[in-house]
C-alpha cells in the first residue's frame, strides 16, 4: 500500500477531475486574457521592440550602438534632455501649486457656483493645441502682439521682451502655455480628492486646533497624497510627450533652444530623414519616462489614486 | 456528418462570400466602363488652384477620376514619410528637389520612360538644363534617372509694399545695404515693421542667407548646396555677418526668430503693416486669390533683389529653380489601368491641361518649354511676370540637397540672429555637420 493511500489521499479519479477542472479554468482564463494580450503585443510591445532594433542600425546599415554614441556627442540632444527635464519640473511645480490652491478655494471657500468654476477652469483642456499655439503666438508677438500693445500703451515698447524669439526664454514661454492649459485638469482632480476626505476627520482636526494654514499643511495636503502622486505621474508623462505646442510655436527653435526629446525625434526622423537616430532618441525618451515615474512612485511611497484614497501601492 | 456549433456561421459566411462573388460577376460589365481613379497628394498648388486643375484634367479625360489631397507644407511631408514607411502612398506625389525626393526615392518609379512616352525620346529639351540638374539633386553617384519632374519653377526675391513705403516717406526699394538699414529705420519710425522675417519658418532663414551669399561668394554657395563642406570660406562667413546685421541693425522686426512667414507674415504684408518681405515669384498668385485691388493688379507692390552690399555694387543675382514637381510612386503600378491613367495625369500636370490652369492663375512660373498663361493680365502683372521668366533663365539653384545640413544651417542662422553664436562660430558648426555628412 502506498503512502498516499495510507494518509487517506483522495482516489486517483478525483484528482484527475480536479486537475481537469483546474485545466479548464486556466484555459478559460487564458481565453479571457488573450484579446488584451494580443492587443498589447501588437500595438505596444511590438512597436517598442521594433523601435529598439531600429535604433541599433547605424550609418551604412551596420548594427551596433553608433546612434547612441552619436547622441552623446550631439549638443542638440543634450539641450533636448535638459529641456525635457525642465518641462517636467516647471510644469509639475506650477500645475500642482495652482491646481491645489484653486481646488482649495473652490471646495472650501466658494459658497456656490463650484460646478461653473470647475468647468471654466477645465475649458483650456478641450481646446486644440493648434488654436492655443496660434493665440499665444499672437499674444507673445513683438511689434503686433497683444502684450506688446500693452507695453506700448504705457510707453515701454522698447522694453518688450521677445519671449519666443530669445533662446533663454523660449522654452519657459511655451511651458507657461502648457501650465495654463493643464492646470484646470489638476484643479478638477484635487477637487475630487478634497471632496473624498471624510468630513468627520476634518471636524476632529478642527476641534484639535488645526485651522487655516495648519489644516492645509497637516491635514488636507497629506490626505490628497494619492491624488498628488497620480497627477505627478500623469503630468510627467504629459510633459515628456508634449509636441504640438512646441512645434507649432517655435519648431524647436530659435537655434534649437526649445527642442525637447519629443520634438527632436520628429526633426531627426521626419525632417532630416535619420529614422534610426530618431529611434535611438525615442528609446532614451522611453527610458527617461520609465525612470522618472519609478522614482516619483518610490519617493511618494506608492499610492495611486485620483479620488484621494490610495488604491494601490505600498503606502 | 454530425452537427457542430461552429459550422452554421461558417456555412453562412461561405454562402455570403459566394453571393458577393456572383454579384461582382454580374456587375463586372458595368465596372469595366467605370472611370479609373488616380490618387494624388501635394502641398502645392493651393487647394482652389488644385481643384481647378483636377476639373480641367477630368474634363479632358472623362475615363479618369483624380482624388487629390492638398495639405500644409510640414504636415504633407510628414504624411509622405509615414505613407512611405507604411506602403500607403498615393499614385502621384508632389515633390521638391533634393531631400524630399531623395527620402521618397525608394518608393518612386524612374520617370525616364514615362517622359519619353509623353514627350518623345528627346523630352529633356523641353526643360531648362538647370531645372533638370535640380530634379536629380542628391541622386546616388551613378544614378542618372529622374524620380521627379518639375511642374513649376520659382525665383526668390524681396517685395516692397508701396503704401507702407509711402507712409514712411519712401518711394523706391533700397539699392544698397546701407540704404536698406536707413529705410528700415524710417519704416520703424512710421510705426511699421521694416522687413518681416518669419524666422521660425526655417526655410526662409536659409533662403535669405543664400540670397546674401549669392552676392558674397556664389561659387561656394553653389558648391555648398550640393554637399561640399565650404561653409567656412570667407565669403560664406561674410554673408552670415550680413545676416546677423539684419537683426543687430533692426532691419527685421523684434522677435523675428519666433515669427511665422505664413500665414502671419504674408497677411501683415498684404495688410500694409510691413514694408518689405522675403518672398518670391509665387506672390503673383495673389492676383487671383485676393480681392484687394493693390494685390489683384500688383500696383501696390514692387520686387527687388537683396541690395548691393557696397555702394556702386550690384544686387544679388537671382536664385531660383523648381517650385513643385511630380513623382509617380510604385503604388501606381498596382494595375495596368491605373499605371496608364497615372501617366496621363502626370503629363497633364506637367505640360497639359492641369499646368495650364495653374499658369492661368499665376500659381508660379512654367517649367515646361513654351507654356505661358492664357488670357489678359494687368500691365504691371505682365511686366513682373515677363521679368521673372527672364530671371529664371539665369537663376542659380536655391535648394540644399542634404536635409541634415539644411537643418544645421537653419539652427545656426537662428543662433546668429539670437546673438548666441558669432557668424564664424555658426558657420564652423555648419561646416562640421557638412564634413560629417560628406564621409
Amino acid at each position: 500500500m502506498s503512502a498516499a493511500v495510507q494518509a487517506g489521499a483522495p482516489p486517483r479519479r478525483t484528482v484527475r477531475r480536479r486537475g481537469a477542472v483546474l485545466g479548464a479554468g486556466r484555459l478559460e482564463a487564458a481565453l479571457y486574457v488573450l484579446p488584451a494580450a494580443v492587443l498589447f503585443g501588437v500595438f505596444i510591445a511590438e512597436p517598442i521592440v521594433a523601435n529598439l532594433l531600429s535604433s541599433m542600425i547605424g550609418p551604412h546599415g551596420r548594427a551596433g550602438l553608433a546612434n547612441y554614441r552619436a547622441a552623446l556627442a550631439d549638443p542638440v540632444f543634450a539641450t533636448a534632455i535638459e529641456n525635457s527635464l525642465l518641462w517636467v519640473v516647471v510644469s509639475l511645480v506650477f500645475e500642482i501649486a495652482i491646481g491645489f490652491a484653486l481646488a482649495l478655494l473652490i471646495e472650501l471657500y466658494l459658497p456656490r457656483g463650484r460646478a461653473i468654476f470647475r468647468t471654466l477652469l477645465f475649458l483650456p483642456m478641450v481646446i486644440t493645441p493648434s488654436v492655443i499655439a496660434l493665440v499665444f503666438n499672437t499674444l507673445y508677438a513683438s511689434d503686433y502682439g497683444l502684450l506688446y500693445g500693452a507695453f506700448r500703451a504705457v510707453g515701454l515698447a522698447d522694453a518688450f521682451p521677445s519671449l519666443l524669439g530669445a533662446p533663454s526664454t523660449a522654452s519657459l514661454a511655451i511651458i507657461a502655455v502648457n501650465v495654463w492649459q493643464w492646470s484646470g485638469f489638476f484643479v478638477l482632480m484635487y477637487c475630487v480628492g478634497l471632496a473624498a476626505i471624510d468630513r468627520e476627520l476634518l471636524d476632529a482636526a478642527a476641534i484639535d486646533g488645526a485651522r487655516g494654514w495648519r489644516r492645509v499643511r497637516h491635514i488636507l495636503w497629506p490626505l490628497c497624497g494619492g491624488t498628488t502622486i497620480s497627477l505627478v505621474v500623469l503630468g510627467t508623462i504629459q510633459a515628456l510627450q508634449q509636441f504640438p505646442l512646441i512645434y507649432l510655436m517655435t519648431e524647436g527653435g530659435p537655434a534649437d533652444s526649445s527642442q525637447t526629446l519629443a520634438t527632436y525625434i520628429f526633426q531627426t526622423g521626419f525632417v532630416e530623414g535619420q529614422m534610426h537616430y530618431a529611434s535611438a532618441i525615442a528609446v532614451v525618451l522611453f527610458l527617461l519616462a520609465l525612470a522618472l515615474v519609478a522614482i516619483e512612485y518610490r519617493l511618494a511611497g506608492g499610492g495611486f489614486s485620483l479620488s484621494g484614497r490610495e488604491v494601490a501601492g505600498r503606502g | 456528418m454530425p452537427h457542430t456549433p461552429w459550422r452554421a456561421p461558417w456555412c453562412a459566411l461561405r454562402r455570403a462570400a459566394l453571393g458577393l462573388a456572383a454579384a461582382a460577376g454580374f456587375a463586372g460589365t458595368a465596372l469595366a466602363a467605370a472611370p479609373v481613379t488616380v490618387t494624388l497628394w501635394s502641398w502645392s498648388p493651393v487647394t482652389p488652384t488644385m481643384k481647378a486643375m483636377v476639373a480641367a484634367i477630368e474634363k479632358k479625360h472623362p475615363d479618369i477620376r483624380i482624388r487629390a489631397t492638398i495639405q500644409p507644407h510640414t504636415a504633407y511631408f510628414t504624411a509622405l514619410k509615414a505613407a512611405s514607411a507604411s506602403g500607403t502612398l498615393p499614385d502621384i506625389v508632389g515633390l521638391t528637389p533634393g531631400n524630399y525626393t531623395q527620402q521618397t526615392r525608394p518608393h518612386l518609379l524612374a520617370l525616364d520612360q514615362v517622359a519619353a512616352a509623353a514627350w518623345g525620346a528627346d523630352w529633356q529639351k523641353h526643360f531648362a538644363p538647370a531645372l533638370l540638374t535640380q530634379a536629380r539633386l542628391g541622386n546616388p553617384a551613378g544614378d542618372t534617372h529622374f524620380y521627379m519632374l518639375p511642374m513649376e519653377a520659382e525665383v526668390l526675391n524681396f517685395w516692397m509694399n508701396r503704401a507702407a513705403f509711402a507712409k514712411a516717406g519712401l518711394k523706391a526699394p533700397p539699392a544698397t545695404f546701407a540704404q536698406l538699414v536707413a529705410d528700415a529705420a524710417k519704416l520703424r519710425k512710421a510705426g511699421l515693421i521694416p522687413m518681416y522675417q518669419g524666422g521660425a519658418t526655417g526655410l526662409f532663414d536659409n533662403w535669405v542667407y543664400m540670397q546674401i551669399a549669392a552676392q558674397t561668394d556664389l561659387p561656394d554657395l553653389l558648391a555648398a548646396e550640393t554637399g561640399h563642406p565650404v561653409w567656412t570660406r570667407p565669403g560664406m562667413i561674410a554673408a552670415a555677418k550680413v545676416w546677423g546685421e539684419l537683426f543687430t541693425k533692426h532691419v527685421v522686426q523684434n522677435g523675428a526668430l519666433s515669427a511665422l512667414q505664413y500665414p502671419t507674415g504674408a497677411n501683415l504684408f498684404a495688410a500694409g503693416r510691413v514694408g518689405m518681405m522675403s518672398l518670391g515669384s509665387w506672390w503673383l498668385q495673389n492676383t487671383h486669390l485676393s480681392a484687394d485691388p493693390a494685390l489683384k493688379t500688383m500696383s501696390g507692390y514692387e520686387k527687388f533683389f537683396f541690395p548691393a552690399l557696397k555702394a556702386g555694387g550690384k544686387a544679388s543675382p537671382p536664385l531660383g529653380g523648381i517650385d513643385v514637381g511630380w513623382g509617380i510612386t510604385k503604388t501606381a503600378a498596382k494595375s495596368a489601368a491605373v499605371e496608364h491613367a497615372t501617366a496621363i495625369v502626370f503629363k497633364e500636370l506637367v505640360s497639359g491641361a492641369g499646368e495650364q490652369v495653374a499658369l492661368n492663375q499665376l500659381n508660379d512660373l512654367p517649367a515646361f518649354d513654351g507654356m505661358r498663361p492664357q488670357g489678359t493680365m494687368p500691365p504691371a502683372v505682365r511686366k513682373l511676370y515677363d521679368s521673372y521668366i527672364k530671371e529664371l533663365a539665369t537663376a542659380h539653384p536655391h535648394q540644399i540637397g542634404n536635409p541634415v545640413i539644411y537643418q544645421a544651417l537653419i539652427s545656426n542662422l537662428q543662433a546668429i540672429g539670437a546673438g548666441t553664436k558669432t557668424p564664424a562660430a555658426a558657420m564652423a558648426a555648419v561646416q562640421a555637420v557638412a564634413q560629417a555628412q560628406a564621409k
